[in-house]
């Protein structure tokens, strides 16, 4: 229905914006199915060949590049594979794109994000034969395996993090043992609203007695309100703040810099962008929940019409250090590792807001 | 108790400075076409290539000083962009308008992605930033000073532009002129105006303020452009000035309290007042100041309608 009025809209708009549109779709599709038989391996007799239809196009350095590592990973492992790309605003080819996979070609089609949830909702039962799995969202039919991420343990990390660096003055010498930190996320929606409750609990564990100061920006792409949040934040005397909004986001770590204090990424690894004042990084790995998942199919343990959920006990989510100029002690990092094996272990519950 | 001190400081008037800025050069570009009965709904997508041409050719030169070059070119080629779509092939204003943003929004992101290989943000490789200009000694002017110190050429730029405006819309041959095309074209024309170069003269000087407003939002303090950055400012900037009926000043006084709305609504946030009230209140004072703005205008219509009625053609 949604996809039917923006097509009717852009037709309204202009002829031509259409029929361009119409061209990059099929030939994003030509391209695809050369580009499948070059890339095709041909492997072995078992392991499956892997479509992965993506809604929109690669190079966010987050969710879509982690995915098409994934899809690197699989065909390495013998799989014949297929990274799909699309406009990044135009439901109308995601929906094209992932019907033209869906005939029985594919052993395994791949989409995600909750985007994609109504088009599969309504494909899927369209090719009852094709099986599909859906990551960071869920959608329910027999012949969809459906991958959810636990970013609030990831979050839960960085709060443990936070709280760390805000008490502990020695390590962190930008830190003024206020006590306090921040969050600014993107919007305040559940998804969202996961990464502050284990952000929370993250910081709670270490000393219930820091402030813990949350905005949202409103959008996802607006970078000066970002940084203008963070900078209140720091004026306030927020040693360190999370961000969790995407483009926006960008504006937070910058404020770290102009502040000198510190930040925390999301999504991809950011530790370098502000050298020395980016703590971490909390990363989904969509591209290690996609390779468990193939290989699950290929043994015949996948199981469709089920949720599976990738937290820090499957590496679903994870903080890494990586790049960002050794500015947390060994002994810090130890500690954040404990503290995930009890959550692993389920000796700490994570609250969650889904 | 604690929030208002918070809210209410100097460093906060500072922040509204920056923030009303490039809202305020965005607002005056519009007024010009406004005064030529042009709604210009372009304006975001204007400062949109403002901002990405800003970072991306200052950071290859390494001087702000042609990032903003560059960006008044960037605003004023799509403002050409606009008055070809508009005055020669006689589109929709507002059809065209709505086209200029979507043709910035999908050409900067393809351009990031071409030139940087990431259709997000620009990476910390091309970054330049706007120098600040140091008040000296004024800087410990009480509250004035702490507002005005250390903020870019393009804040003082801004709020020279408003009497510059002034200046040009009131006391100029081509003000005159585009106010007469504004109020009625078809007069307009038959007193030997050009009515069509005016127009697109308002359009073009439009594209140059938009520019520059996009060269002070990715260059201020960011140093970096992301994806659809502006996020509504040229919107925002048609409300100042429709609720400041086109004219300067009062365009200035309604992009500040847009600018003070929207620094309020952080802090707001921050202090833990929900967040959904606390973004709205930029939006709803803007909606009440356009009520205010409408009621105003009514009354002045009908009041200039009783002193000279409209007089009919034979």
């Amino acid at each position: 229905m949604k996809q039917r009025v923006v097509g009717r809209l852009a037709v309204a708009a202009t002829a031509a914006v259409v029929a361009s549109l119409g061209l990059t779709a099929c030939g994003g599709d030509d391209s695809g199915g050369s580009a499948a038989a070059g890339s095709s391996s041909e492997g072995g007799s078992s392991a499956p060949s892997v479509a992965n239809v993506i809604n929109g196009p690669l190079g966010d350095q987050g969710f879509f590049d982690d995915a098409a590592r994934g899809m690197a990973e699989i065909e390495k492992a013998g799989s014949k594979i297929q990274n799909i790309q699309s406009d990044a605003n135009n439901p109308a080819q995601w929906k094209s794109n992932l019907e033209s996979v869906s005939n029985g070609d594919w052993d395994l089609v791949i989409t995600g994000t909750s985007q994609m949830v109504d088009i599969l909702t309504e494909t899927a039962p369209k090719y009852p034969d094709q099986k599909y799995v859906i990551y960071d969202s869920v959608v329910d039919a027999p012949n969809v395996a459906s991958i959810v991420y636990k970013q609030n343990e990831g979050s839960y990390l960085a709060g443990v993090l936070a709280a760390q660096a805000t008490t502990n003055t020695q390590a962190f010498p930008l830190s003024g043992g206020s006590k306090k930190v921040g969050l600014v996320g993107g919007m305040d929606i559940p998804v969202i609203n996961d990464f502050v409750e284990g952000f929370k609990k993250g910081v709670e564990t270490v000393d219930p007695s820091i402030q813990v100061l949350v905005s949202y920006v409103g959008d996802f792409t607006d970078s000066n309100k970002g940084f203008d949040q963070a900078t209140a934040m720091y004026k306030q005397g927020a040693d360190v703040v999370f961000q969790v909004a995407g483009g926006a986001g960008i504006g937070v770590l910058k404020a770290a810099e102009e502040s000198n204090k510190y930040a925390i990424g999301v999504d991809s690894n950011q530790n370098s962008l502000h050298q020395g004042h980016i703590l971490a990084s909390m990363l989904k790995n969509i591209g290690v929940s996609l390779e468990a998942a193939v290989k699950e199919f290929g043994s015949g343990d996948l199981k469709f019409g089920e949720t599976t959920e990738y937290g820090l006990a499957n590496d679903g989510v994870s903080l890494t250090f990586a790049d960002n100029g050794d500015i947390v002690p060994q002994d810090v990092q130890d500690q954040i590792k404990d503290y995930a094996k009890k959550v692993v272990d389920g000796e700490i519950k994570v609250p969650t807001a889904l | 108790m604690n929030a208002l001190e918070q809210i209410f400081t100097a460093g906060t008037l500072f922040v509204v400075l920056a923030k009303v800025a490039p809202l305020l050069l965005a607002a005056l570009g519009g007024a010009f076409t406004q005064q030529g009965n042009i709604l210009n709904i372009g304006l975001e997508g204007m400062m949109l290539v403002g901002a990405f041409a800003s970072i991306s050719v200052g950071s290859a030169f390494d001087s702000a000083l042609v990032g903003v070059l560059a960006a008044v070119l960037a605003g004023l080629a799509l403002a050409v962009v606009y008055a070809l779509g508009t005055l020669w092939l006689k589109a929709d204003f507002i059809v065209v308008g709505i086209g200029v943003n979507l043709l910035a929004a999908g050409l900067t992101v393809f351009l990031l992605q071409v030139m940087y290989g990431n259709p997000g943000v620009t990476p910390p490789t091309a970054s330049i930033t706007l120098p600040r200009i140091s008040l000296g000694p004024l800087a410990d002017v009480p509250v004035l000073g702490t507002a005005f110190d250390d903020q870019t050429a393009l804040v003082w730029l801004a709020l020279l532009c408003v009497p510059l405006s002034s200046l040009v819309l009131y006391r100029t041959r081509f003000g005159v002129h585009l106010r007469a095309v504004g109020e009625d074209a078809a007069a307009a024309d038959a007193a030997g105006i050009r009515v069509t170069r005016v127009k697109v003269q308002s359009i073009l000087i439009s594209g140059v303020l938009c520019g520059a407003a996009g060269a002070q939002l990715a260059m201020a303090t960011l140093g970096s452009f992301t994806a659809d950055m502006t996020s509504g400012r040229g919107f925002i900037a048609v409300a100042a000035l429709t609720f400041g009926l086109a004219r300067p000043v009062r365009t200035m006084v309604a992009a500040f309290v847009f600018g003070a709305a929207d620094a309020v609504a952080d802090q707001l946030g921050i202090a833990g007042f929900n967040s959904n009230l606390a973004l709205m209140t930029p939006y709803v004072i803007t909606i009440l100041a356009l009520v205010v703005a409408g009621i105003q205008f009514r009354r002045i219509r009908s009041a200039s309608a009783s002193v000279t009625p409209a007089p009919q053609t034979a």
